[in-house]
């Protein structure tokens, strides 16, 4: 909840730096939480520890109480009369001429009254759920533990993050393609062998009625370069290989530039990707600026393209210009600018080595959001199981009752045994009155005090139902 | 547009009359008046099913956008509820007391709110729309059910001269009314799991993430950890009575706050479904 009162994000952001202006005295405290990243803070991490510690604890508990009751469930299975003799929680008195038939069919019609519906088993009248029924609450538990089992396995294993990638172009899927990244320690980059291409761009894609915007074309590649599966991504419509989860979430313009070499030898080529800005001069930012290394490796020319929108009065369009061009600007590495020139495709500018600069052209490039995580269905597999242990709980009964006629010098009594845990359609005070009415009114009479019973109610076990 | 407005005019007039008359049946302990308040709760929802069943066929989509839709959507499904259980044991209507005021506020809401169409966004394009919204929607209705079973236990436990009591006398036994509380608290409790599960999924769908600590992702797992307090506090701590009935009353606002009030007070990414902050009240 403090979370979502407090602006989330790193300290320079416009939202986060603004309401620590406005509160001057909290930010202190809050920055020392580390409360503007609430849910990777140390209280919250500690909080969500003890949480998992208790889950666990309680999982444990229910699943004790829970094989208890399944052992209980089946003993009043299994029930016959002398069972009942030994083991009965009360008792009515058969008024005289009634006999057992009688009995237990003037029984069954008044525990059938109050909801309570059994069914003859031998001479006795029962009513037990199925094992499953006492289940709920362990599986919803154990399903909780496991999820966060899960989700914190994949906090360590996936990996998360952004990848411009232009039409035409392909980018291996290695740390240095992206641009915004967040990894766990264990995830395996040796292992990934795969790569990303963006086969089209449709700026206004059609479909269903519906308007979906700018949609790119994207394919996954294998290390062979051969195509693994290839599709349109919009929301709704991610594109999902293996582990990998594939989603477009933006979009600029790329400008396409190569190197020339002195004698006219193609040296290399390069993509450089912009965002729209109406705040920039030209409506665009360079992502990352462009690096000429020289033979040692040094860098010796930072190169910024930008592409030159055009504008519909105040606001620059944020499409492919009509005549689009680029404008160039290359720097020395320690910041001093060497040329700042605008090119049309095909236009070559010269650098200070005598290599020359061309642009190829200009076109769209989409933003990919790419997940790499395969725990995700084991998540949704945890959340599911959850929700199925809290809908056996909702749904079943949890109780057993049988009822017999017990016959002796004293004459005949109607006796009930029972557990009524959870759901159950009748109390037993309700039970005993139905039954004490139904037979005339006859004395009530507690078991037996010197008969134990068969399963003594473990602590608190009438809370053991969630 | 205009057809449908009166009609849901027509239905809070309903919904305000059975109000009015389930106060009035309690207080003067008339058990026909509360039992025709029930038909007339019933009543209000024919022009509303109508007023909805217009506006989906002119939108192309269900009452899901806009806070005019979801109040509505969530008004219909709590009196559909309220009317089923009153129906099937009429001893249990005068809970009317405790539900029909949510319905009318919610209605009034809606009433008041922004009555613009808003169109499916791509990212609500999905048939994950109608399972979220859905569970979202019944989930309420039964913690709503929760609380009038609360309001009306509440009041006949304090009335220390029993004139409540006697009021209320047709109402099944309290410790009958207190097990309904928790039952429909646990109904409610799994069905806002679901609506967490299938919104988890969903998001992945869309926005390739299945939790993002948006602020209706983080209230709707605070209210789904509220209601778990509120059974864990029921079956472990062994609270019942009054205690626990205020509890259920003050976590069905909770719940409602972050169906239809955290849009307008956080920037989400939510904020689409409610036809945005600006969409969101008139």
């Amino acid at each position: 909840m403090v979370g979502s009162f407090i602006p989330q994000g790193e300290s320079g952001t416009r939202e986060v730096s603004a309401w620590a202006l406005a509160r001057p005295t909290l930010e202190p405290l809050v920055r020392a939480l580390d409360l503007h990243h609430a849910f990777t803070a140390p209280v919250f991490l500690v909080a969500v520890s003890l949480l998992t510690l208790s889950t666990v604890v309680c999982s444990w508990r229910r699943t004790k109480v829970s094989i208890s009751r399944t052992h209980a469930l089946a003993r009043a299975r299994a029930a016959d009369t002398e069972w009942l003799r030994a083991t009965h929680d009360f008792e009515v008195l058969c008024p005289a001429g009634l006999g057992p038939a009688e009995a237990l069919a003037v029984a069954s019609e008044a525990l059938s009254g109050i909801g309570a519906r059994t069914r003859h088993s031998g001479n006795l009248l029962t009513t037990v759920s199925p094992g499953l029924s006492v289940w709920g609450s362990p599986i919803f538990h154990w399903s909780l533990v496991a999820f966060m089992a899960v989700v914190l396995v994949g906090s360590l294993q996936r990996s998360d993050g952004l990848m411009a990638v232009a039409v035409g172009q392909t980018r291996p899927d290695t740390p240095a393609s992206y641009g915004l990244l967040r990894s766990g320690p264990l995830h395996n980059w040796a292992g990934v062998r795969r790569s990303f291409r963006v086969d089209a761009f449709e700026p206004d894609y059609q479909a269903g009625g519906l308007d979906l915007g700018p949609v790119p074309t994207v394919s996954v590649l294998d290390a062979q370069g051969g195509v693994i599966k290839t599709q349109r991504v919009y929301p709704n419509m991610m594109l999902h290989v293996g582990s990998v989860s594939i989603n477009a979430p933006d979009y600029g313009l790329s400008a396409t530039v190569s190197l020339v070499g002195t004698g006219g030898v193609e040296l290399g080529g390069a993509v450089q990707s912009v965002d729209f800005s109406q705040e920039a001069t030209d409506g665009t930012i360079p992502l990352d600026p462009l690096v000429v290394y020289d033979s040692s490796g040094s860098a010796k020319l930072i190169v910024s393209v930008t592409v030159p929108l055009d504008r519909s009065g105040e606001r620059f369009v944020e499409w492919i210009p009509r005549a689009p061009t680029a404008r160039v600007t290359v720097r020395s590495p320690d910041g001093a600018r060497i040329v700042d020139r605008v090119l049309k495709p095909g236009e070559r500018l010269v650098l200070s080595n005598g290599d020359t600069l061309r642009l190829d052209g200009v076109g769209w490039y989409s933003r990919l959001s790419i997940v790499d995580d395969w725990t995700t269905p084991l998540v949704y597999g945890c959340m599911t199981l959850a929700m199925i242990g809290i809908g056996i709980s909702v749904v079943f009964r949890q109780q057993w009752l049988v009822v017999g006629v017990l016959e002796d010098a004293g004459g005949l009594r109607l006796a009930a045994s029972m557990r009524l845990w959870r759901n159950c359609p009748a109390t037993r005070a309700e039970i005993e009155s139905a039954l004490s009415v139904a037979l005339g009114g006859a004395n009530i009479a507690g078991a037996p005090e010197a008969v134990a019973p068969v399963e003594p109610l473990a602590k608190n076990e009438e809370g053991y139902g969630l | 547009m205009t057809t449908e407005v009166y009609l849901m005019w027509v239905t809070l007039t309903f919904y305000v009359a059975a109000t009015v008359m389930f106060v009035v049946g309690v207080i003067f302990s008339k058990e026909k008046v509360t039992r025709q308040a029930v038909y007339l709760a019933a009543l209000g929802l024919v022009p509303q099913f109508v007023a909805l069943g217009i506006r989906w066929a002119r939108l192309g989509h269900g009452p899901y956008i806009g806070y005019y839709e979801l109040a509505n959507a969530l008004t219909v499904c709590t009196v559909v509820l309220f009317t089923v259980v009153a129906w099937r044991n009429p001893r249990l209507s005068a809970m009317g007391l405790g539900i029909m005021p949510v319905a009318v506020l919610l209605m009034g809401g809606a009433m008041l709110a922004n009555k613009a169409d808003f169109p499916i966004t791509p990212s609500l394009a999905s048939y994950w729309l109608f399972i979220h919204v859905i569970f979202a929607n019944v989930a309420f209705a039964a913690f709503a059910a929760s609380f009038g079973y609360a309001v009306v236990y509440v009041i006949r436990e304090g009335s220390h001269s029993g004139k409540w009591s006697a009021r209320l006398a047709k109402l099944p036994a309290q410790e009958v009314v207190a097990d309904l509380v928790v039952r429909f608290a646990l109904a409610g409790f799994l069905l806002w799991g679901i609506m967490i599960v299938t919104g988890a999924i969903w998001a992945n769908e869309s926005w390739g993430r299945y939790w993002s600590w948006d602020p209706i992702e983080t209230w709707s797992l605070v209210v789904w950890i509220i209601y778990a307090i509120f059974l864990h506090v029921r079956y472990m701590l062994h609270w019942s009575g009054r205690r626990l009935a205020w509890f259920a009353i003050v976590a069905m606002p909770i719940a409602l706050f972050c169906l239809i009030g955290i849009p307008t007070v956080f920037n989400t990414i939510h904020a689409g479904y409610i036809g945005g902050i600006e969409g969101a009240v008139q």
